[in-house]
């Protein structure tokens, strides 16, 4: 109980270069999954404003380099999740590519640039495109769950919720798309992965969130 | 020996929750609690059966459920019914929840009530936090005007800047900071001040002990945190 096998990465907010990209964070990643390719599976973090760059990032990192998806934060960032000027074209590029996008999500400061329901505006617009609600929205978590209801390609991610929000998750859009997450250094595994373990749901369900899930929306062998 | 104290965890049944004294003792049993300090579920605004109901139980668990009553001070009467409360029916302390029950902190219907409170020298816990009606800072100068009562409230960094300013008010732990104890907060955070919650049934009481073994307390913070400091306000044994 509780050995990880393997663990879905990004770059952090505090890794953005003084030009506004995260191509050394992205690149040290890279680094990373070469030295343990089975158990560092990374995710190519973007600027979604420096749009050049971001779509680059993606083609260079998801493309060539095999990064299992893309991951944008719209707080850090400063930008609406539903903007269709600045993360559509994101989205469209990550769709292409066949690979997941993960969201940033939570309590509405900034504007309410993260609020989970405006992932409903993307999961409508690409609907082959794996959209997944980080944090479950936080204290907004009973908004992520809603369109999680609307949208069968959204997936929710689990850290920071009560084993009772989690359950709830499940009861209300199925454990398939629910996935485990500790935000790890600012989570805590040990606690994350105790709360799935509280659930009250079926070990089958809790197997499918700790791992199952994810291995099947990345393709994992 | 059981030594720990569960500083908030609510008893009985309403539509977000429920919790029985069979279930929460079985569980105390289970994870070395002494006792537990048990208060009515939200939400209101009539809390009269749900305090009888915490009245009952804590009559029938004498040495391991602490009640406090919670009460809603929009009610007429209220403030008497407080005042038996305490005096005659056991309940050790009172319970207010602005967001629940839809009135701002220092409005003036809580006077009453928290008057009755330093007259018979039992603590306030008040919900804060996450609603326009209980910010952290309206607690804190609440707390101010009263300093002979003690006040506790929830638990976050902001609250926690703001509180350790205020000598009545304590925090409770949920979810309990195990990273501010291993970083860099470590030295700053006053252990005196903090009260080991674990808000069961919506919260986990066995996240929240898993939260303090991963904490590397010694065992003397844990003490307090885990009863000691409770302990002092309540002026029990």
């Amino acid at each position: 109980m509780n050995k990880i096998d393997a663990l879905v990465t990004c770059a952090p907010y505090s890794s953005i270069g003084k030009d506004r990209t995260y191509d050394e964070a992205n690149q040290f990643l890279a680094e990373s999954m070469n030295k343990a390719p089975s158990r560092i599976l990374p995710l190519v973090r973007v600027n979604p404003h420096l749009k050049e760059n971001a779509l680059e990032s993606i083609q260079r990192f998801v493309g060539e380099k095999r990064f299992y998806g893309v991951k944008i934060h719209p707080r850090n960032e400063a930008f609406a999740i539903n903007s269709e000027e600045i993360a559509y074209p994101i989205a469209k590029a990550t769709a292409k590519l066949r690979v997941p996008m993960l969201i940033h999500t939570g309590d509405p400061d900034t504007y309410g640039f993260a609020q989970p329901t405006l992932v409903g505006d993307l999961a409508d617009a690409f609907p082959n495109l794996t959209l997944i609600i980080g944090h479950m929205g936080k204290r907004l978590y009973e908004d992520a769950i809603l369109v999680a209801r609307w949208f069968d390609n959204i997936i929710l991610e689990t850290s920071f919720r009560s084993p009772r929000e989690i359950a709830y998750a499940v009861r209300h859009i199925g454990a398939d798309r629910v996935v485990y997450g500790s935000d790890m250094p600012f989570g805590i595994p040990e606690i994350e992965i105790m709360k799935i373990h509280l659930c009250d749901i079926s070990l089958m369900e809790k197997n499918m969130i700790l791992g199952g899930n994810i291995a099947r929306i990345l393709n994992l062998e | 020996v059981r030594k720990m104290i569960d500083g908030h965890a609510f008893l009985g049944k309403s539509i977000y929750m429920e919790q029985s004294s069979y279930d929460l003792i079985l569980k105390m049993d289970r994870l070395g609690l002494k006792a537990t300090v048990v208060i009515a579920p939200p939400p209101g605004p009539f809390y009269e059966d749900a305090n009888n109901f915490i009245r009952e139980k804590a009559i029938e668990f004498p040495d391991r459920l602490i009640p406090i009553f919670r009460t809603n001070p929009h009610l007429e009467g209220e403030p008497e019914r407080v005042r038996i409360a305490l005096t005659d029916q056991g309940f050790r302390g009172i319970q207010l929840d602005p967001k629940n029950d839809g009135y701002g902190v220092g409005n003036k219907i809580m006077k009453p009530i928290i008057q009755i409170a330093k007259d018979l020298g039992v603590p306030v816990y008040i919900h804060s936090g996450d609603s326009i009606f209980c910010p952290i800072k309206a607690v804190a100068d609440y707390a101010s005007r009263f300093e002979k009562v003690n006040f506790i409230t929830n638990f976050s960094q902001r609250a926690y800047k703001v509180a350790m300013k205020k000598n009545n008010l304590y925090l409770m732990t949920r979810p309990f900071p195990t990273l501010m104890f291993k970083r860099k907060n470590k030295t700053s955070l006053d252990i005196d001040r903090l009260i080991f919650t674990s808000d069961a049934p919506i919260g986990s009481l066995e996240l929240e002990l898993k939260r303090v073994e991963l904490s590397s307390l010694k065992q003397e913070a844990k003490d307090k945190i885990f009863g000691g400091n409770l302990k002092r306000i309540m002026e029990i044994n």
